[in-house]
């Protein structure tokens, strides 16, 4: 059985921000004057929504800003704009305080990864080497499910290594800013290590 | 649309487009993304609304793009991505009207708790001061539901306030 | 046992023999990585154990019907993915053993790192098997301590630049309701 107090609690929310009727406020400020419990409940709901509102407003960083009017003229030029977060990353770098450097250590990675990219199409494996699939075996679901983990793992492939590409860039230029020593040992991608 | 006019929507609105993508999503990088993103899909779209409705179209569209960016990073849970505090924090710090004063630095941070769909109501409602079926309207949402996952909000980061030490995580019926 | 039986017998043996000594098969590849010694903690979390060798058959079917060619090709080229991963809050050592040991094992048989990152014990590896300008074997290992790790094999030969496409391009959607499924059963 809802109480009283549960009752006025619920709409301390909509008395805050003035949405109640007149017959529903004057129903709380009647309550509230003999209860102690939900004034104080009344309080700490003003007191966080105050903390909320006050939390202040960020600057939104200022290459942003030339990030999105550049990409709204690639896409009035009819060029394909940054959808994808890897390609916004890019264009993040090339207008970055590290300018063209950082441009070129994005050019620099994809240039060492191209390098350990197969330069031929790979030949089919022999299908005919695996068993043939015997699909009464291998139920629905269970295929269904594979299929997902197999979705899963290369989505989380690719997303390793397009985010590993962004992190080590920036691990670098960190590193280069700061110059703190390498105890971290980022290192960029491609050698041994 | 032409290009002066939506560098002037870019110029009005874009500070709180970004906070609200910021808190909502705790990280830096990740809010860089869906601010590019919500004005890119604004110009875009070339929505017709009035001029005095382009905020609260704004709004509606970062709240998505956050929600839809959680969810991605959840499903390929590569959390070597993960939010990073600092950087937020940082970004906190240099804001104009930033105050080193203690309420509003708690709150910000005990919004870790709650999860990133209910940050950004709580933020449509006490910081940007839309009322619950403003907020209704906008997100094509259930009024009374909005008022549970707030109220519910409310407690939460006040069990959060009042034991630091505590952390918790977003709970899974937070509401709605 | 009748003559059909016998012969249903055969036949199930046989694709057993051919299943069995295609996973043999696949650990003779030299894109293959034993990720058995791994052992998941018992107080891990989001636990994935995952193992398709056979089954990539069944799901390239399925693709090829459903006219998914980009799925298509990308089983056309894999013979295996393995993944072990968990969340774990903290660990006695033996998930970094783990890392350690996977690590030296990919040295130790020349496998190209093509992505490496170290910050103190926080690993992000990505390395190849090549060989001749082909890749044969991708393994991902991704440890960050106390908080998760994942390993990844997948054996075939694998253009990587058609699995980045492929990637990412990918309908979320499908992987939500994975992990909408998972989380379910994790509860």
């Amino acid at each position: 059985m809802m109480t009283r107090c549960t009752h006025i609690e619920n709409m301390l929310t909509e008395y805050l921000s003035d949405e109640l009727g007149p017959l529903e406020r004057a129903i709380v400020d009647e309550h509230l004057a003999e209860c102690l419990a939900c004034r104080a409940e009344l309080a700490a709901a003003r007191e966080i929504g105050g903390g909320v509102a006050a939390m202040p407003t960020v600057n939104c960083p200022d290459h942003l800003s030339r990030d999105i009017l550049a990409a709204v003229d690639a896409d009035s030029a009819g060029r394909p704009w940054p959808k994808q977060r890897s390609r916004a990353g890019l264009w993040r770098r090339s207008s970055s305080p590290w300018g063209w450097a950082g441009l070129a250590g994005t050019v620099a990675a994809a240039v060492l990864l191209a390098m350990v990219l197969p330069r031929r199409a790979p030949e089919s494996p022999d299908v005919a080497a695996l068993p043939a699939a015997d699909s009464t075996r291998v139920t629905t679901v269970e295929v269904e499910r594979a299929r997902r983990e197999l979705l899963w793992t290369l989505a989380y492939t690719a997303s390793v290594i397009d985010r590993s590409e962004k992190r080590s860039i920036a691990d670098v230029w960190r590193r280069v800013r700061t110059r703190t020593p390498a105890n971290h040992s980022a290192t960029i991608i491609g050698g041994q290590g | 649309m032409k290009r002066t006019f939506f560098q002037q929507v870019l110029r009005e609105h874009r500070d709180r487009v970004f906070s609200h993508a910021l808190y909502s999503l705790r990280d830096r990088d990740d809010a860089e993304d869906v601010t590019q993103e919500v004005f890119l899909r604004y110009w875009r779209t070339d929505p017709d609304v009035p001029d005095d409705r382009i905020g609260a179209w704004l709004t509606r569209v970062v709240h998505n793009l956050c929600i839809d960016h959680t969810r991605r990073r959840k499903t390929i849970r590569a959390y070597f991505g993960r939010p990073d505090p600092d950087a937020m924090e940082r970004l906190v710090a240099s804001a104009p009207d930033h105050q080193s004063d203690s309420l509003s630095s708690e709150v910000m941070a005990a919004m870790e708790a709650l999860s990133p769909e209910t940050r950004s109501i709580v933020l449509m409602h006490y910081e940007q001061g839309l009322k619950l079926r403003e907020i209704a309207d906008l997100l094509d949402a259930n009024v009374n539901s909005l008022k549970v996952r707030i109220h519910r909000a409310r407690k939460t980061l006040r069990e959060v306030l009042t034991n630091p030490g505590q952390p918790r995580l977003a709970a899974r019926g937070e509401g709605g | 046992m009748n003559t059909n039986n016998k012969l249903i017998c055969c036949l199930a043996a046989l694709v057993l023999v051919m299943a069995v000594s295609a996973a043999a098969d696949i650990k003779d590849e030299p894109g293959y990585i034993d990720l058995s010694f791994i052992q998941i903690p018992d107080d891990a979390d989001e636990v994935q154990d995952i193992d398709l060798t056979t089954v990539l058959v069944d799901i390239a079917d399925d693709a090829r019907a459903d006219g998914e060619d980009e799925l298509a090709e990308v089983l056309a080229m894999v013979r295996s993915v393995r993944v072990k991963s968990f969340s774990i809050d903290s660990d006695d050592g033996s998930v970094k053993r783990n890392v350690e040991k996977i690590m030296k094992k990919l040295d130790d048989d020349d496998w190209t790192r093509i992505i490496f990152i170290k910050d103190g014990d926080e690993t992000v590896s990505v390395s190849t098997m090549n060989d001749d300008g082909d890749i044969l074997g991708l393994t991902v290992v991704v440890f960050e301590p106390g908080d998760s790790a994942v390993f990844v094999n997948v054996v075939g030969e694998i253009d990587l630049g058609k699995i980045l496409s492929f990637a990412g391009h990918m309908d979320f959607d499908d992987l939500d309701d994975y992990l909408e499924e998972y989380e379910d059963k994790v509860q």
